[in-house]
């Protein structure tokens, strides 16, 4: 008796909290329609600088290196979420939460991050740079 | 007419128990005592916080595009606005920097020990409460520095297996810090945490009417003691009239500020580093790997947590050196990379 | 309690405000909380003093206390049982 009664109000509480948790998470974002942005006209940038925007509902950067060259990457710090900073007096990235630093690459140069920024493909189609997540990780 | 009132209300509500009460509450007297006040501090300071904070949340909006805006009408357009707001901001950090004397001056003391149990560990999840007051009211007015802050406080639960990323995840509401994140955290500071906060903090006080002041065992043998009504509660009144006294001179010296709006894309600015309180995580943040960090911080606060029931010889009555030297232990590590943060940002 | 107000003078004069004109001068902020804060130490002041002249003349209220007064390990009841 008490068994059933136990049971009956766990099935209530399952099914409350069910939607209610459901509720709490965010929907997930469709990647696939955003997973290409355009970020600026060629040109525009100069060398040895660094041109932030938003990708995939998070800060990306694209630099243009002192050889002319694009390259992106996730501007996210692997450690715990900070926006990092692109320095161009050494090109390389600092955080300035936890003092992580990273090579152009996404490489880790110092700690307490562990893991590499991810990259991003750059492509240049007429006078427009964009920015897409690379097929096959680089 | 004061007689009339009191018996009319003798009659439906039978106030002879809290008559009774009053008439024998006391506290004890020795030479710790002086930390007793700390409790009471806190609650004034609570009630000053509730206060404070319902008048801000007639003007906040939380919303990005106009949070900042709506901080700084309040600060500069409202009439005393700064008065209202740098006392819930000064008010906070008293609040932090009592309760945390509260709870170390009963840890030395060892106050936990039976039959207080209960007590203690309402008390550190109260600590816990106040900690995430700070957190949470920290990205409302939507600047640079409380920006940041809250990324690296929702994405410190990430590193966690399993339910780490949901964590942070339903702390965000979104893929980043956002929009979502600001109504999450609005609701949390002026809903669900202050709901919480009446709750253990009504328990932990009644506990303290249930049982009465702990007596360190050092000062066992005294049996002196003071009546709480109206002794001990006049000399509770003047600690509050001299905290709020000093309260108020820090609101008139160095009133609240009020940071640059927030450029979700643009890089954290160079020195950015959190309160005081929160400086001996983020150092030990940036010495060690997160895991490691995180885990130790975390393996701490849960055997803090369980303490009375871990120093056995106290629960007896007996002196116990070991978990006084890991308390002081815990104090120094926290102070040392306090300073060692203040000295090398 | 002089200390305090001298302090706050001192402070606050030689102090430049970090945020913007746009909050009142330190003058204005300086003269709404000072006789609030003379008030609550003149409070505290007499606070103290009628707690002191309470409990230095041993009066009834002292009496008795013992047979209520708690011990570290809780044995209010029996000390009361005693009683």
């Amino acid at each position: 008796m008490n068994r059933i009664l136990g049971g009956g109000v766990a099935i209530v509480a399952a099914y409350i909290l069910y939607p209610v948790i459901r509720f709490l998470s965010p929907p997930s974002v469709a990647l696939g329609e955003q997973s290409k942005v355009f970020v600026t006209d060629t040109g525009i940038m100069k060398r040895n600088t660094a041109k932030y925007f938003k990708f995939l509902d998070e800060p990306a950067v694209l630099v243009r290196l002192p050889n002319g060259t694009y390259t992106s990457l996730s501007a996210k710090c692997t450690h715990l979420g900070c926006t990092v900073q692109f320095r161009s007096d050494g090109d390389y990235f600092h955080c300035a939460c936890h003092g992580s630093e990273f090579a152009i690459t996404g490489k880790v140069m110092r700690g307490p991050a562990v893991l590499p920024l991810p990259k991003y493909q750059v492509s240049v189609s007429g006078e427009k740079i964009f920015v897409s997540v690379p097929i096959e990780p680089a | 007419m004061k007689q009339r009132l009191v018996g009319f209300f003798d009659e439906r509500m039978d106030l002879s128990a809290l008559r009774r009460w009053a008439k024998e509450k006391s506290v004890p007297q020795h030479k710790h005592s002086f930390w007793y006040y700390f409790g009471g501090l806190a609650l004034f300071l609570i009630t000053l916080q509730i206060i404070t904070g319902i008048l801000l949340a007639l003007y906040y909006s939380p919303n990005p595009a106009y949070a900042h805006e709506s901080v700084k009408y309040v600060m500069e357009t409202v009439k005393y606005g700064w008065l209202i707001r740098s006392i819930h901001f000064w008010g906070a950090n008293f609040l932090v920097a009592v309760v945390f004397i509260h709870m170390f001056s009963t840890y030395f003391m060892k106050a936990y020990r039976k039959p207080r149990e209960v007590m203690w560990i309402l008390g550190v999840l109260i600590l816990g409460l106040v900690l995430a007051f700070t957190f949470t009211g920290y990205l409302l007015p939507w600047t640079t520095l409380s920006y940041f802050a809250t990324k690296v406080g929702v994405n410190t639960p990430s590193i966690m297996p399993i339910l780490g990323r949901f964590i942070t995840r339903i702390m965000e509401g979104g893929r980043d810090v956002g929009a979502a994140t600001l109504t999450r955290m609005f609701t949390l500071h002026t809903v669900i945490l202050p709901l919480l906060a009446v709750l253990l903090i009504t328990l932990h006080v009644l506990l303290s009417q249930v049982f009465g002041s702990s007596v360190p065992l050092s000062q066992a043998n005294k049996r002196e003691a003071i009546k709480f009504f109206p002794n001990f509660l006049m000399r509770d009144a003047a600690v509050w009239a001299g905290g709020l006294a000093i309260l108020l001179a820090m609101v008139t010296m160095f009133p609240a500020g009020l940071g640059p709006k927030v450029n979700p894309v643009m890089p954290a600015p160079v020195g950015i580093k959190p309160e005081w309180y929160f400086l001996f995580v983020f150092e030990t943040l940036r010495r060690f790997p997160e895991t490691i960090a995180i885990g130790t911080i975390t393996l701490a606060v849960l055997v803090w947590l369980i303490v009375p029931f871990l120093d056995r010889r106290a629960s007896r009555n007996q002196k116990s050196t070991f978990f006084t030297l890991f308390g002081a232990a815990v104090l120094v590590y926290m102070i040392s990379m306090t300073i060692l943060a203040y000295l090398t940002t | 309690m002089l200390l305090v107000i001298i302090s706050l003078i001192l402070v606050g004069t030689s102090a430049n405000d970090s945020l913007a004109a746009s909050i009142p001068s330190f003058a204005q902020r300086f003269n709404f909380t000072l006789p609030l804060i003379v008030v609550l130490l003149i409070l505290m002041f007499f606070l103290l003093l009628k707690v002191y002249t309470r409990e230095s003349q041993p009066s009834r209220s002292q009496k008795g206390i013992s047979d209520s007064n708690v011990k570290g390990d809780g044995s209010k009841e029996k000390v009361r049982e005693k009683v």
